[in-house]
């Protein structure tokens, strides 16, 4: 009867092992590239959807595991769609590693083309960015004056 | 000592299956009365407001995703503009394992103030996720402006 318990034991405990690696592997490079294009088909066909969607926490979609889009006004620097910090103004923003992210998007930023950045930033983690910094590779472009993005980390 | 044996061997089974239970859960198959209720209600809703609707009928608020049914609405240029989970696909190329032209279908046929049917094969989203299942699936259509709006029932 023991064996049946520790064989139950066994089972449950994988169970649960095999849920929390699952919840914890994070969003991968392909992952990035499919919400950027849905984002921009999205973007071109109602922007205020795409807008409130992905700052509503990439719903419909639009993020998967810790991989998400985002938006940022062309001309202000402010993320005008973001899951995390809608609303900021990037312009300034330097990552700890020296990129500055605004700069090198508006300079790259080519319509129907993807260019991508790889920089220091904070990961998603319990429905906030952590304080913790982790590599992170963003595939960006340019659509309808916006500066939109989806990373995955590295 | 058999009695708290049991009861222990009890409690894991019955952890067990929660936990698979939970994993696996089914919220059952809608009807096509309920999908065309649902129709409606997303074409009442375009009618007016209609940034109010589209974002309505993507997240989990509002009453939009009753069991396996959920409306969804695609712009004229075939991109998906309201969907719990493809938001942004665009479904203008889309061929279904039946080869029906599902997008194109919707996009060309759809009428305003008349609802259309189609009937295709496709792979049953559960959980958020498309499953290797596939199912009958037939949905309801019609034109709202310069979007067509759906809604889909499985057989």
């Amino acid at each position: 009867m023991k064996n049946y318990v520790f064989i139950f034991t066994v089972f449950c405990l994988l169970s649960l092992q095999n849920n929390f690696a699952q919840s914890k592997q994070g969003g991968t490079a392909e992952d990035a590239k499919d919400i950027l294009e849905r984002t921009v088909n999205l973007v071109k066909a109602n922007k205020t959807v795409a807008f409130a969607m992905i700052t509503a926490g990439g719903q419909g979609g639009l993020s998967i595991k810790d991989v998400y889009s985002s938006c940022t006004d062309r001309n202000t620097g402010i993320h005008v769609a973001h899951p995390y910090v809608a609303g900021t103004n990037i312009k300034d923003f330097t990552s700890t590693d020296g990129k500055k992210l605004y700069s090198i998007m508006v300079k790259n930023a080519k319509e129907g083309v993807v260019s991508k950045i790889s920089y220091k930033f904070a990961k998603p983690e319990g429905g906030a960015l952590s304080n913790k910094e982790y590599s992170k590779t963003t595939f960006y472009t340019l659509v309808g004056g916006y500066l939109c993005g989806s990373g995955f980390y590295n | 000592m058999k009695t708290k044996l049991n009861t222990t061997i009890f409690s894991v089974l019955v952890f067990c299956l929660t936990q698979v239970g939970f994993a696996n859960h089914h919220p059952g198959k809608g009807t096509e009365v309920e999908a065309k209720v649902l129709l409606e209600r997303a074409v009442n809703l375009m009618k007016v407001d209609e940034v109010v609707a589209l974002t309505m009928m993507t997240i989990p608020n509002g009453g939009f995703h009753q069991k396996d049914l959920y409306p969804f609405c695609l712009h004229d240029s075939g991109v998906l503009v309201s969907h719990p989970y493809l938001l942004g696909s665009s479904l203008r190329d889309y061929v279904s394992d039946d080869g029906i032209k599902v997008g194109d279908t919707f996009i060309k046929k759809a009428k305003e103030g008349k609802i259309d049917k189609i009937t295709y094969i496709q792979p049953v989203f559960m959980d958020g996720k498309l499953t290797q299942e596939k199912a009958k699936k037939t949905s309801l259509f019609t034109r709202v402006g310069k979007y067509v709006c759906a809604s889909g029932f499985y057989q």
